[in-house]
Protein backbone atom coordinates (compact mmCIF):
# COMPACT_ATOMS: atom_id res chain seq x y z
CA UNK A 1 0.00 0.00 0.00
CA UNK A 2 1.48 3.25 -1.46
CA UNK A 3 1.70 6.53 1.14
CA UNK A 4 -1.38 8.15 -0.03
CA UNK A 5 -3.75 5.02 -0.20
CA UNK A 6 -4.60 4.61 3.42
CA UNK A 7 -5.60 7.70 4.34
CA UNK A 8 -7.75 8.03 1.60
CA UNK A 9 -9.48 4.68 2.64
CA UNK A 10 -10.36 6.42 5.89
CA UNK A 11 -11.10 9.66 4.09
CA UNK A 12 -13.58 7.32 1.99
CA UNK A 13 -14.63 5.51 5.05
CA UNK A 14 -15.32 8.16 7.36
CA UNK A 15 -17.45 9.80 4.76
CA UNK A 16 -19.72 6.52 4.01
CA UNK A 17 -20.03 5.88 7.52
CA UNK A 18 -21.54 9.37 8.10
CA UNK A 19 -24.00 9.63 4.58
CA UNK A 20 -25.01 5.51 5.29
CA UNK A 21 -25.71 6.30 9.20
CA UNK A 22 -27.42 9.45 7.81
CA UNK A 23 -29.87 8.15 5.77
CA UNK A 24 -30.05 4.80 7.92
CA UNK A 25 -31.74 7.15 10.97
CA UNK A 26 -33.59 9.42 8.48
CA UNK A 27 -35.09 7.31 5.95
CA UNK A 28 -39.14 7.37 5.81
CA UNK A 29 -39.17 3.79 5.20
CA UNK A 30 -38.92 1.04 7.92
CA UNK A 31 -37.18 -1.37 5.45
CA UNK A 32 -34.61 1.23 4.25
CA UNK A 33 -33.45 2.21 7.11
CA UNK A 34 -33.03 -1.83 8.13
CA UNK A 35 -30.95 -2.15 5.12
CA UNK A 36 -28.69 0.49 5.93
CA UNK A 37 -28.52 0.11 9.19
CA UNK A 38 -26.63 -3.14 8.04
CA UNK A 39 -24.54 -1.57 5.58
CA UNK A 40 -23.70 0.36 8.31
CA UNK A 41 -22.77 -2.63 10.82
CA UNK A 42 -20.44 -3.80 7.57
CA UNK A 43 -18.58 -0.36 7.12
CA UNK A 44 -17.80 -0.39 10.88
CA UNK A 45 -16.38 -3.88 10.34
CA UNK A 46 -14.21 -2.46 7.85
CA UNK A 47 -13.47 0.29 10.17
CA UNK A 48 -12.42 -1.80 13.17
CA UNK A 49 -10.01 -3.98 11.23
CA UNK A 50 -8.25 -0.75 9.24
CA UNK A 51 -7.93 0.42 13.27
CA UNK A 52 -6.32 -2.70 13.94
CA UNK A 53 -8.91 -4.67 15.46
CA UNK A 54 -9.77 -8.02 13.74
CA UNK A 55 -11.47 -9.51 16.62
CA UNK A 56 -14.02 -6.38 17.05
CA UNK A 57 -14.13 -6.42 13.03
CA UNK A 58 -15.64 -10.83 12.87
CA UNK A 59 -17.29 -10.10 15.87
CA UNK A 60 -19.34 -6.38 14.06
CA UNK A 61 -19.80 -8.35 10.80
CA UNK A 62 -21.56 -11.44 12.89
CA UNK A 63 -22.84 -9.31 15.43
CA UNK A 64 -23.75 -5.91 14.86
CA UNK A 65 -24.18 -5.98 11.33
CA UNK A 66 -25.46 -9.96 10.74
CA UNK A 67 -27.65 -11.05 13.82
CA UNK A 68 -28.64 -7.64 14.85
CA UNK A 69 -29.73 -6.95 11.16
CA UNK A 70 -32.02 -10.09 11.12
CA UNK A 71 -33.35 -9.44 14.26
CA UNK A 72 -34.30 -6.01 13.23
CA UNK A 73 -35.86 -7.33 9.87
CA UNK A 74 -38.18 -9.98 11.04
CA UNK A 75 -39.76 -7.48 13.50
CA UNK A 76 -39.93 -4.96 10.47
CA UNK A 77 -41.95 -7.72 8.58
CA UNK A 78 -44.01 -7.78 11.44
CA UNK A 79 -45.15 -4.20 11.69
CA UNK A 80 -45.04 -3.91 8.06
CA UNK A 81 -49.00 -3.78 7.64
CA UNK A 82 -49.09 -1.06 10.17
CA UNK A 83 -48.87 1.88 7.49
CA UNK A 84 -51.14 0.28 4.90
CA UNK A 85 -54.07 -0.15 7.53
CA UNK A 86 -53.18 3.47 9.73
CA UNK A 87 -51.52 5.32 7.12
CA UNK A 88 -47.86 6.02 7.48
CA UNK A 89 -46.04 7.87 10.16
CA UNK A 90 -45.05 11.36 9.69
CA UNK A 91 -41.19 11.42 9.08
CA UNK A 92 -40.36 13.54 12.38
CA UNK A 93 -42.08 13.36 15.96
CA UNK A 94 -40.41 17.04 17.29
CA UNK A 95 -42.26 18.96 19.99
CA UNK A 96 -44.07 22.50 18.65
CA UNK A 97 -41.67 24.47 20.25
CA UNK A 98 -38.33 22.54 18.68
CA UNK A 99 -38.45 23.07 14.73
CA UNK A 100 -36.62 20.79 12.67
CA UNK A 101 -33.89 22.72 11.48
CA UNK A 102 -32.92 23.73 15.14
CA UNK A 103 -33.16 20.39 16.29
CA UNK A 104 -30.65 19.35 13.79
CA UNK A 105 -28.51 22.09 14.04
CA UNK A 106 -28.45 21.43 18.21
CA UNK A 107 -27.94 17.14 17.28
CA UNK A 108 -25.12 17.79 14.34
CA UNK A 109 -23.88 20.97 16.00
CA UNK A 110 -22.87 18.65 19.34
CA UNK A 111 -21.71 15.87 17.85
CA UNK A 112 -19.44 17.83 15.80
CA UNK A 113 -18.25 19.72 18.67
CA UNK A 114 -17.92 16.39 20.55
CA UNK A 115 -15.65 15.02 17.68
CA UNK A 116 -13.58 17.84 17.51
CA UNK A 117 -12.94 17.97 21.06
CA UNK A 118 -12.70 13.79 21.48
CA UNK A 119 -9.74 14.62 18.21
CA UNK A 120 -8.25 17.20 20.10
CA UNK A 121 -8.08 15.74 23.48
CA UNK A 122 -6.64 11.68 22.04
CA UNK A 123 -3.38 10.86 24.18
CA UNK A 124 -0.39 11.36 22.65
CA UNK A 125 0.74 7.58 20.32
CA UNK A 126 3.36 5.03 22.30
CA UNK A 127 1.33 5.06 25.99
CA UNK A 128 0.04 1.48 25.83
CA UNK A 129 2.97 -0.34 26.99
CA UNK A 130 2.04 0.03 30.17
CA UNK A 131 1.70 -2.55 33.35
CA UNK A 132 -1.03 -4.60 31.45
CA UNK A 133 0.10 -4.53 28.20
CA UNK A 134 3.26 -6.42 29.77
CA UNK A 135 1.31 -9.08 31.52
CA UNK A 136 -0.96 -9.73 28.70
CA UNK A 137 2.65 -10.27 26.63
CA UNK A 138 3.49 -13.38 28.68
CA UNK A 139 0.40 -14.83 28.88
CA UNK A 140 -0.33 -18.31 27.34
CA UNK A 141 -2.86 -17.02 25.20
CA UNK A 142 -1.38 -15.34 22.59
CA UNK A 143 -4.40 -13.32 21.07
CA UNK A 144 -3.85 -10.90 23.58
CA UNK A 145 -7.98 -9.54 23.30
CA UNK A 146 -9.03 -12.94 24.16
CA UNK A 147 -6.45 -13.16 26.84
CA UNK A 148 -7.87 -9.85 28.29
CA UNK A 149 -11.50 -11.20 28.34
CA UNK A 150 -10.81 -14.56 30.09
CA UNK A 151 -8.30 -13.64 32.30
CA UNK A 152 -7.56 -9.95 33.22
CA UNK A 153 -11.07 -8.88 32.42
CA UNK A 154 -12.46 -11.79 33.80
CA UNK A 155 -15.54 -10.10 35.85
CA UNK A 156 -16.29 -7.95 32.69
CA UNK A 157 -16.69 -10.95 30.70
CA UNK A 158 -19.10 -12.70 33.53
CA UNK A 159 -21.17 -9.58 33.65
CA UNK A 160 -22.01 -9.88 30.04
CA UNK A 161 -22.91 -13.46 30.30
CA UNK A 162 -25.39 -12.34 32.91
CA UNK A 163 -26.88 -9.36 30.59
CA UNK A 164 -27.13 -11.59 27.68
CA UNK A 165 -29.14 -13.78 29.99
CA UNK A 166 -30.91 -11.26 31.51
CA UNK A 167 -32.46 -10.34 28.22
CA UNK A 168 -33.22 -14.13 27.09
CA UNK A 169 -35.19 -14.34 30.64
CA UNK A 170 -37.02 -11.10 29.92
CA UNK A 171 -38.41 -12.07 26.79
CA UNK A 172 -39.22 -15.44 28.15
CA UNK A 173 -41.06 -13.26 30.49
CA UNK A 174 -42.90 -10.93 27.90
CA UNK A 175 -43.86 -14.08 25.92
CA UNK A 176 -45.12 -15.66 29.01
CA UNK A 177 -47.35 -13.03 29.84
CA UNK A 178 -48.89 -12.28 26.26
CA UNK A 179 -48.32 -14.68 23.70
CA UNK A 180 -46.97 -12.98 20.08
CA UNK A 181 -47.37 -14.46 16.99
CA UNK A 182 -44.35 -16.65 16.16
CA UNK A 183 -43.22 -15.30 12.90
CA UNK A 184 -41.40 -18.14 11.80
CA UNK A 185 -42.67 -21.47 10.33
CA UNK A 186 -43.67 -24.37 12.52
CA UNK A 187 -42.69 -27.36 10.43
CA UNK A 188 -39.49 -27.91 8.07
CA UNK A 189 -39.99 -25.90 5.01
CA UNK A 190 -39.76 -28.31 2.08
CA UNK A 191 -37.86 -26.03 -0.73
CA UNK A 192 -35.30 -28.32 -2.23
CA UNK A 193 -32.96 -25.79 -3.33
CA UNK A 194 -33.32 -24.62 0.49
CA UNK A 195 -32.88 -28.09 1.56
CA UNK A 196 -29.65 -28.75 -0.44
CA UNK A 197 -28.60 -24.86 0.74
CA UNK A 198 -28.85 -25.77 3.99
CA UNK A 199 -26.64 -29.23 3.54
CA UNK A 200 -23.92 -27.10 2.25
CA UNK A 201 -24.32 -24.41 4.72
CA UNK A 202 -24.86 -25.72 7.88
CA UNK A 203 -21.53 -27.79 8.21
CA UNK A 204 -19.41 -25.22 6.58
CA UNK A 205 -20.72 -22.53 9.87
CA UNK A 206 -19.79 -25.55 12.25
CA UNK A 207 -16.25 -25.63 11.50
CA UNK A 208 -16.03 -22.04 10.91
CA UNK A 209 -17.01 -21.58 14.50
CA UNK A 210 -15.25 -24.14 16.08
CA UNK A 211 -12.35 -22.99 13.78
CA UNK A 212 -13.11 -19.20 15.56
CA UNK A 213 -13.15 -21.07 18.93
CA UNK A 214 -9.76 -22.64 18.96
CA UNK A 215 -8.09 -19.81 16.43
CA UNK A 216 -8.96 -17.26 19.07
CA UNK A 217 -6.29 -18.27 21.49
CA UNK A 218 -3.55 -17.49 19.27
CA UNK A 219 -4.98 -15.16 16.29
CA UNK A 220 -8.19 -13.14 15.80
CA UNK A 221 -11.41 -15.14 16.72
CA UNK A 222 -13.01 -16.37 20.14
CA UNK A 223 -15.74 -17.40 21.92
CA UNK A 224 -18.03 -13.97 20.90
CA UNK A 225 -16.97 -14.56 17.09
CA UNK A 226 -17.86 -18.44 17.25
CA UNK A 227 -20.85 -17.88 19.23
CA UNK A 228 -22.13 -15.55 16.99
CA UNK A 229 -21.46 -17.92 13.75
CA UNK A 230 -23.11 -20.60 16.05
CA UNK A 231 -25.74 -18.54 16.53
CA UNK A 232 -26.14 -17.83 12.99
CA UNK A 233 -26.78 -21.09 11.73
CA UNK A 234 -29.72 -21.73 15.16
CA UNK A 235 -31.16 -18.90 13.30
CA UNK A 236 -30.56 -20.02 9.44
CA UNK A 237 -32.34 -23.15 11.27
CA UNK A 238 -35.08 -21.39 12.72
CA UNK A 239 -35.96 -19.36 9.71
CA UNK A 240 -36.16 -23.23 7.69
CA UNK A 241 -38.10 -24.26 10.25
CA UNK A 242 -35.76 -27.19 11.61
CA UNK A 243 -36.04 -25.70 14.88
CA UNK A 244 -39.51 -24.65 16.16
CA UNK A 245 -40.33 -22.95 19.28
CA UNK A 246 -40.89 -24.97 21.79
CA UNK A 247 -42.88 -23.97 25.13
CA UNK A 248 -41.35 -26.41 27.87
CA UNK A 249 -38.05 -26.66 26.22
CA UNK A 250 -35.83 -29.88 27.05
CA UNK A 251 -32.93 -30.13 29.55
CA UNK A 252 -30.06 -29.35 27.13
CA UNK A 253 -32.04 -26.15 25.80
CA UNK A 254 -32.52 -25.36 29.71
CA UNK A 255 -29.19 -25.64 30.49
CA UNK A 256 -27.07 -24.16 26.96
CA UNK A 257 -28.06 -20.44 27.97
CA UNK A 258 -26.32 -20.92 31.75
CA UNK A 259 -23.37 -23.13 30.59
CA UNK A 260 -20.91 -20.08 30.68
CA UNK A 261 -21.99 -18.38 33.93
CA UNK A 262 -21.74 -21.98 35.19
CA UNK A 263 -18.34 -22.81 34.49
CA UNK A 264 -17.38 -19.22 35.20
CA UNK A 265 -19.15 -19.22 38.59
CA UNK A 266 -17.68 -22.62 39.30
CA UNK A 267 -14.05 -21.35 37.83
CA UNK A 268 -14.67 -17.65 40.67
CA UNK A 269 -15.66 -20.49 43.70
CA UNK A 270 -12.19 -23.43 42.66
CA UNK A 271 -9.97 -20.86 41.55
CA UNK A 272 -8.88 -19.20 44.77
CA UNK A 273 -8.33 -22.54 46.55
CA UNK A 274 -5.72 -23.55 42.75
CA UNK A 275 -4.19 -19.82 42.61
CA UNK A 276 -5.08 -17.80 45.39
CA UNK A 277 -7.30 -15.41 43.57
CA UNK A 278 -11.05 -15.32 42.28
CA UNK A 279 -11.20 -15.95 38.36
CA UNK A 280 -7.27 -16.31 38.30
CA UNK A 281 -5.85 -19.23 36.36
CA UNK A 282 -3.29 -21.52 37.51
CA UNK A 283 -0.54 -21.45 35.28
CA UNK A 284 0.12 -25.14 35.24
CA UNK A 285 -3.23 -25.90 33.61
CA UNK A 286 -3.83 -22.31 32.02
CA UNK A 287 -4.65 -23.40 28.88
CA UNK A 288 -7.12 -26.24 29.35
CA UNK A 289 -9.12 -24.50 31.84
CA UNK A 290 -9.63 -21.20 29.61
CA UNK A 291 -10.53 -23.44 26.59
CA UNK A 292 -13.22 -25.47 28.80
CA UNK A 293 -14.34 -21.16 30.23
CA UNK A 294 -14.24 -20.43 25.94
CA UNK A 295 -16.38 -23.80 24.99
CA UNK A 296 -19.00 -23.01 27.31
CA UNK A 297 -19.37 -19.10 26.25
CA UNK A 298 -19.30 -20.03 23.21
CA UNK A 299 -22.54 -22.45 23.98
CA UNK A 300 -24.54 -19.96 25.88
CA UNK A 301 -23.69 -17.28 23.69
CA UNK A 302 -25.28 -18.96 20.71
CA UNK A 303 -28.11 -20.46 22.65
CA UNK A 304 -29.05 -17.30 23.67
CA UNK A 305 -29.06 -15.48 20.28
CA UNK A 306 -30.89 -18.28 18.80
CA UNK A 307 -33.38 -17.98 21.86
CA UNK A 308 -33.48 -14.24 21.34
CA UNK A 309 -34.01 -14.53 17.87
CA UNK A 310 -36.70 -16.88 17.91
CA UNK A 311 -38.75 -14.86 21.12
CA UNK A 312 -39.18 -18.28 22.67
CA UNK A 313 -38.94 -20.20 26.01
CA UNK A 314 -37.07 -23.16 24.13
CA UNK A 315 -36.82 -24.60 20.99
CA UNK A 316 -36.48 -28.11 19.65
CA UNK A 317 -36.32 -29.73 16.20
CA UNK A 318 -39.25 -29.00 13.96
CA UNK A 319 -41.09 -32.76 12.53
CA UNK A 320 -42.07 -32.80 9.01
CA UNK A 321 -46.13 -32.95 9.32
CA UNK B 1 -5.49 9.44 10.98
CA UNK B 2 -7.30 8.60 13.96
CA UNK B 3 -8.48 12.71 14.65
CA UNK B 4 -10.41 11.73 11.68
CA UNK B 5 -11.91 8.75 13.08
CA UNK B 6 -13.03 10.60 16.38
CA UNK B 7 -14.35 13.76 14.23
CA UNK B 8 -16.52 10.59 12.37
CA UNK B 9 -17.33 8.64 15.95
CA UNK B 10 -18.91 12.77 17.31
CA UNK B 11 -20.61 13.19 14.29
CA UNK B 12 -22.71 9.49 14.14
CA UNK B 13 -22.98 10.36 18.01
CA UNK B 14 -24.65 13.37 16.51
CA UNK B 15 -26.71 11.88 13.64
CA UNK B 16 -28.03 8.65 16.25
CA UNK B 17 -29.35 11.46 18.89
CA UNK B 18 -31.36 13.48 16.77
CA UNK B 19 -32.53 9.71 15.07
CA UNK B 20 -33.67 9.17 19.14
CA UNK B 21 -35.28 12.58 19.86
CA UNK B 22 -36.85 13.08 16.12
CA UNK B 23 -38.10 9.69 15.04
CA UNK B 24 -41.77 8.79 15.63
CA UNK B 25 -40.93 4.79 15.02
CA UNK B 26 -39.89 2.49 18.06
CA UNK B 27 -37.99 0.50 15.84
CA UNK B 28 -35.99 4.14 14.58
CA UNK B 29 -35.40 5.18 17.74
CA UNK B 30 -34.03 1.63 18.70
CA UNK B 31 -31.70 1.86 15.69
CA UNK B 32 -30.75 5.11 15.62
CA UNK B 33 -29.87 4.56 19.55
CA UNK B 34 -27.54 1.25 18.27
CA UNK B 35 -25.82 4.30 16.09
CA UNK B 36 -24.72 6.11 19.10
CA UNK B 37 -23.32 3.02 20.87
CA UNK B 38 -21.49 2.39 17.26
CA UNK B 39 -20.09 6.10 17.62
CA UNK B 40 -18.90 5.29 21.78
CA UNK B 41 -17.29 2.30 20.60
CA UNK B 42 -15.25 3.68 17.82
CA UNK B 43 -13.95 6.64 20.22
CA UNK B 44 -13.08 3.69 22.45
CA UNK B 45 -10.99 1.74 19.76
CA UNK B 46 -9.49 5.67 18.38
CA UNK B 47 -8.51 5.69 21.46
CA UNK B 48 -6.92 2.20 21.79
CA UNK B 49 -5.23 2.61 18.10
CA UNK B 50 -2.59 4.41 18.80
CA UNK B 51 -0.69 6.34 15.66
CA UNK B 52 -0.51 2.84 14.23
CA UNK B 53 2.86 1.90 15.13
CA UNK B 54 2.62 0.21 18.37
CA UNK B 55 0.19 -2.70 18.80
CA UNK B 56 -3.32 -1.68 19.64
CA UNK B 57 -4.26 -1.72 23.28
CA UNK B 58 -6.18 -4.68 24.13
CA UNK B 59 -8.20 -3.58 26.75
CA UNK B 60 -10.59 -1.01 25.27
CA UNK B 61 -11.17 -3.56 22.39
CA UNK B 62 -12.29 -6.11 24.77
CA UNK B 63 -14.41 -4.06 26.43
CA UNK B 64 -16.24 -2.86 22.82
CA UNK B 65 -15.97 -6.81 22.22
CA UNK B 66 -18.35 -7.18 25.42
CA UNK B 67 -20.35 -3.86 24.67
CA UNK B 68 -21.40 -5.17 21.19
CA UNK B 69 -22.70 -8.27 22.71
CA UNK B 70 -24.49 -6.02 25.48
CA UNK B 71 -25.42 -4.01 22.37
CA UNK B 72 -27.48 -6.79 20.76
CA UNK B 73 -29.10 -7.96 23.61
CA UNK B 74 -30.51 -4.86 24.55
CA UNK B 75 -31.75 -4.93 20.87
CA UNK B 76 -32.98 -8.00 21.28
CA UNK B 77 -35.18 -7.09 24.77
CA UNK B 78 -36.14 -3.58 23.21
CA UNK B 79 -37.13 -5.34 19.96
CA UNK B 80 -39.16 -7.69 22.37
CA UNK B 81 -40.64 -5.11 24.49
CA UNK B 82 -41.06 -3.10 20.91
CA UNK B 83 -43.46 -6.40 19.95
CA UNK B 84 -45.43 -6.81 22.99
CA UNK B 85 -46.17 -2.96 23.29
CA UNK B 86 -47.56 -3.31 19.39
CA UNK B 87 -49.87 -6.40 20.35
CA UNK B 88 -51.23 -4.14 23.41
CA UNK B 89 -52.02 -1.07 21.41
CA UNK B 90 -51.53 -2.17 17.70
CA UNK B 91 -48.50 0.62 17.34
CA UNK B 92 -44.81 0.30 16.91
CA UNK B 93 -44.79 3.87 17.33
CA UNK B 94 -45.29 6.30 20.75
CA UNK B 95 -48.98 8.32 20.80
CA UNK B 96 -48.98 7.35 16.55
CA UNK B 97 -52.60 8.67 16.75
CA UNK B 98 -52.11 12.02 17.79
CA UNK B 99 -48.74 11.82 15.52
CA UNK B 100 -51.25 11.39 12.55
CA UNK B 101 -53.54 13.81 13.63
CA UNK B 102 -50.52 16.58 13.62
CA UNK B 103 -49.61 15.36 10.46
CA UNK B 104 -52.68 16.36 8.40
Amino acid sequence: MTAWTGPLLDAVLCLALVLVCWRAVNARRLFESVALFMVFGLLMAVVWARLGSPDLALAEAAIGAGFTGALLLVTCREVSGDDARAGPLPRLALPRWLPDPVALALCLGLGLGLGVVMALSLPPPATTADAAAAAVASHPLSNDVTAVLLDFRGYDTLLEMVVLLLAAVGIRELVDRQPLADPHPQAPVAEPMLHSLLLLVCPLLLVMALYLLVAGATGPGGAFQAGALLGALGVLLRLSGRLVADASPSLPWRLAPVAGIGVFALLAVVSPLLSGAPLAYPPAFAYPLLLVVETALTISIAATLVLLFGAAPGLRLGRRR
Amino acid sequence: MTALYAVTAGLLFGAGLYGVLARPGLIQRLLALNVMASSIFLYLVVLAAGDGSAAADPVPQAMVLTGIVVAVSVTAFALGLVRWFRSETGAASLESDALRRDDD
